[in-house]
């Protein structure tokens, strides 16, 4: 009775051993971070590439874009994705120096509960309002400073609440890189990154969803969500002001136009987030999510697996681009693709650039 | 193999060699056996010592360097900024956010459980009983990410519509004690000053109440099984002296009661260690300020919050440091809570065998007494 049921199992186990030389014998690249780019990577990028290329197997792990940098860091990934680009500090840290590749972008989104208020007369707000409402010093709605900015709308004298994210996140980079471009006091107090110190005490939902949420529930709440939260979730959002004076409505057009803004102005590596651009059209808060990599590939030991991740990124630079909008994310101008495929172009390993 | 069971008793050749070998085989067996469980046995406590140490020690060595730059004044400080450039870290308000949340917590469920527990092992039929068991029990297998979300989107909004601004109606008209004073000089009284702030919902009450819930299922179940396991004989006896139905619960429930403080101490420590419902409805602000209506942070959500983004050293290593800090107050609370328990004990036990005696005459002294004996040998 147990004799045969063993060789089975011999069976069974040789075929999965079996399986599993099959499954090696393809090239599997792994990359982890941030949670911002997961929809996109996961839902199109990655199944779309496998298609065409069934040989190359891809991992993406979501596991915030902090995580990722230390990953990254450690050399434990081939690839790193982060909403915010790594600072000068980090790269010190990491043992060759790395690429920052921007991949796609999207607006940061103001929501708002203000009952009485219809959703479809959107309350116009300013970089240094919006400073001092998610400092504390404006506390109510109907503040002269707001007032000022919607003669056309009846504000209700409400408590303002100030909902912001209580997981570190890319869209906190975003959202405070703004307010300290437009603000001094809050460059000064608070700063920019994924996790701050609150100066107005307010709530934190988790995750983006769980700031939708507050927002949505509580009269007088206000919130930066993505630009996918609020478009799904029927939430009203604030029209913001930009460098040039004008109301902008948040939409993956206005992202465009910034970035095309801006693409002169971007250093070398690329570490500049788009931050209230100049531009009648720009829509002011938006952000770059990130791939990081290193510029010597040496240390995955494998040619294969160097080539296959540079040929990645080289297909998420090109054509996984024109999946960017139906996934709400603003793709990249082509002047700025160039200049990223130029710059894949110096990736090596053991000396031999990768792309010709 | 049932042949072979059946067989020993009728031998069929040399009744005395016929039965020897089968016991000696199966007592060289029975040896090694013996041995091989103790040494599994061993391994296992061992494996178990060993991962807390693993544990204990890793969170440690990598807290070691928020513990060499803040030292004790970690546990003081309410500062915590992890931007690079003024970072600075310090535990306090989460430390209060996860002791006021769970506090609050048994404030409600210690009443509820003790009372349904009560209910279903002395008032409810048999029918009753077994239903309401089976829905306890049912309770407490609920993930916890359920009872957030129904924190979030159903009870949060009830609060921030009806439960607190009724509260605040009431409450901040009671004023018995002046404890400070707020801006412009406005005397803050207690406990009115509970319910000051707005009522937004996600805060510390919305905390407690969650929290509540999720260890009400716990501190029942637990208790329902300490108070079944009173011998009658006690119950019986004290009907017998002429007890009331009260006056004999009182005495099953001093009876059990280091069981029940176990339950509480358990349910305690399933608060303190909740996250992700904890998450959903306390607000996550990292302020401490005396007041249900104030939004709060616990350790436990602290770590999940912000562990992804730990990008430089040293807010790593302070995020680790709040994990150090969990760990060691949950073990000085369940010490404290074991101190108190064998106090409580003896205590319990003295003074009921000193009663007894005193108050009884031998007859009736024996039959408690023997009752007694085990119960002190499982606490101890």
């Amino acid at each position: 009775m147990s004799y045969p049921s063993k060789t089975r199992l011999l069976t069974s186990v040789a075929a999965i051993l079996a399986a599993g030389a099959v499954a090696h014998a393809a090239t599997d690249i792994r990359g982890a971070g941030s949670t911002f780019v997961a929809p996109i990577m996961l839902k199109k990028w990655i199944p779309q590439y496998e298609k065409t290329h069934p040989h190359v197997e891809i991992d993406y792990q979501a596991v915030g874009s902090g995580t990722g940098i230390k990953d990254i860091t450690a050399q434990t990934v081939n690839f790193c994705g982060s909403d915010a680009p790594m600072t000068d500090s980090q790269m010190r840290h990491t043992p060759t120096a790395v690429l920052h590749f921007p991949e796609v972008a999207g607006p940061v989104v103001m929501s708002y509960n203000l009952p009485g208020v219809p959703p479809s007369t959107h309350v116009h707000l300013d970089g240094k309002t919006l400073a001092n409402i998610y400092l504390g010093r404006i506390r109510h709605w109907d503040n002269s400073a707001i007032k000022a900015l919607n003669p056309n709308v009846t504000l209700p004298h409400l408590r303002i609440l100030v909902v912001h994210r209580s997981d570190g996140s890319g869209t906190t980079y975003i959202f405070t890189g703004y307010l300290s471009s437009v603000s001094k006091r809050w460059k000064q107090h608070v700063g920019q990154s994924t996790m701050v110190r609150w100066p107005a005490m307010g709530r934190g939902g988790n995750g983006s969803s769980g700031v939708a949420g507050i927002v949505q529930k509580t009269r007088g709440a206000i919130g930066y969500v993505e630009f996918a939260y609020a478009m799904d979730g029927h939430l009203p959002y604030a029209l913001m002001v930009n460098k040039a004076g004008v109301p902008q409505k948040p939409t993956i057009h206005g992202v465009v136009v910034a970035q095309a803004a801006l693409v002169k102005h971007l250093p070398k590596d690329f570490r500049l987030p788009i931050i209230n651009p100049p531009g009648k059209k720009a829509y002011p808060i938006s952000g770059f999510t990130y791939l990081i990599i290193y510029k010597d590939m040496d240390y995955m030991r494998s040619h294969a697996k160097a080539l296959a991740t540079v040929k990645f990124i080289h297909w998420i630079l090109t054509k996984g681009q024109n999946y960017a909008k139906s996934m709400q994310y603003a793709r990249l101008p082509s002047n700025m693709q160039k200049r990223l495929i130029a710059q894949l172009k110096t990736v090596t390993y053991k000396g031999q650039p990768l792309l010709k | 193999m049932p042949n072979s069971i059946a067989e020993p008793p009728a031998p069929p050749s040399g009744a005395a060699a016929g039965t020897l070998p089968a016991p000696r085989r199966g007592l060289v067996l029975g040896k090694k056996a013996d041995w091989t469980m103790h040494a599994l046995a061993l391994a296992g406590a061992a494996a178990m010592l060993l991962l807390l140490a693993l544990l204990v020690g890793m969170i440690f060595s990598q807290s070691l360097p928020a513990i060499r730059r803040y030292g004790w004044g970690f546990l003081v400080s309410t500062h915590w900024n992890p931007v690079v450039g003024q970072d600075r870290y310090g535990v306090l308000q989460f430390v209060y956010g996860t002791f006021m949340s769970s506090f609050l917590g048994l404030l409600i469920a210690v009443p509820v459980s003790l009372g349904s527990a009560i209910m279903i092992v002395r008032i409810a039929p048999k029918w009753l009983s077994g239903t309401v068991s089976f829905l306890v029990e049912l309770l407490a297998a609920v993930p916890s990410i359920a009872y957030g979300l129904w924190g979030a989107l159903i009870m949060v909004p009830w609060l921030q519509n009806h439960g607190e601004p009724w509260l605040k109606a009431i409450g901040r008209h009671i004023k018995l004690i002046p404890v400070g004073h707020y801006r412009h000089h406005k005397i803050e009284w207690f406990p009115a000053n509970l319910v000051h702030g707005g009522a937004y919902g996600a805060d510390l009450l919305a905390g407690g109440l969650i929290l509540a819930l999720m260890i009400t299922p716990i501190i029942t179940a637990v208790t329902r099984d300490v108070l079944r396991a009173v011998p009658p004989d006690l119950e019986q006896g004290a009907y017998g002296l002429g007890a009331t139905w009260w006056q004999a619960t009182r005495v099953v429930l001093g009876y059990s009661s280091t069981g029940i403080y176990g339950a509480i101490i358990l349910g305690f420590a399933r608060a303190v260690g909740e996250t992700m419902a904890i998450i959903m409805v306390i607000g996550n602000s990292d302020q401490i300020k005396l007041s249900l209506f104030a939004s709060a942070q616990t350790m436990a959500g602290l770590l999940a919050n912000e562990f992804t983004s730990t990008d430089h050293t040293i807010y790593r290593a302070a995020v680790f440091y709040v994990g150090l800090v969990l760990l060691m107050s949950t073990l000085i609370m369940n010490t404290l809570a074991r101190l108190l328990v064998m106090r409580v004990t003896r205590r319990k036990a003295q003074a009921s065998g000193g009663k007894r005696a005193g108050r009884n005459p031998p007859p009736s002294d024996g039959p408690p007494k023997t009752d007694l004996g085990p119960a002190e040998a499982y606490t101890a």
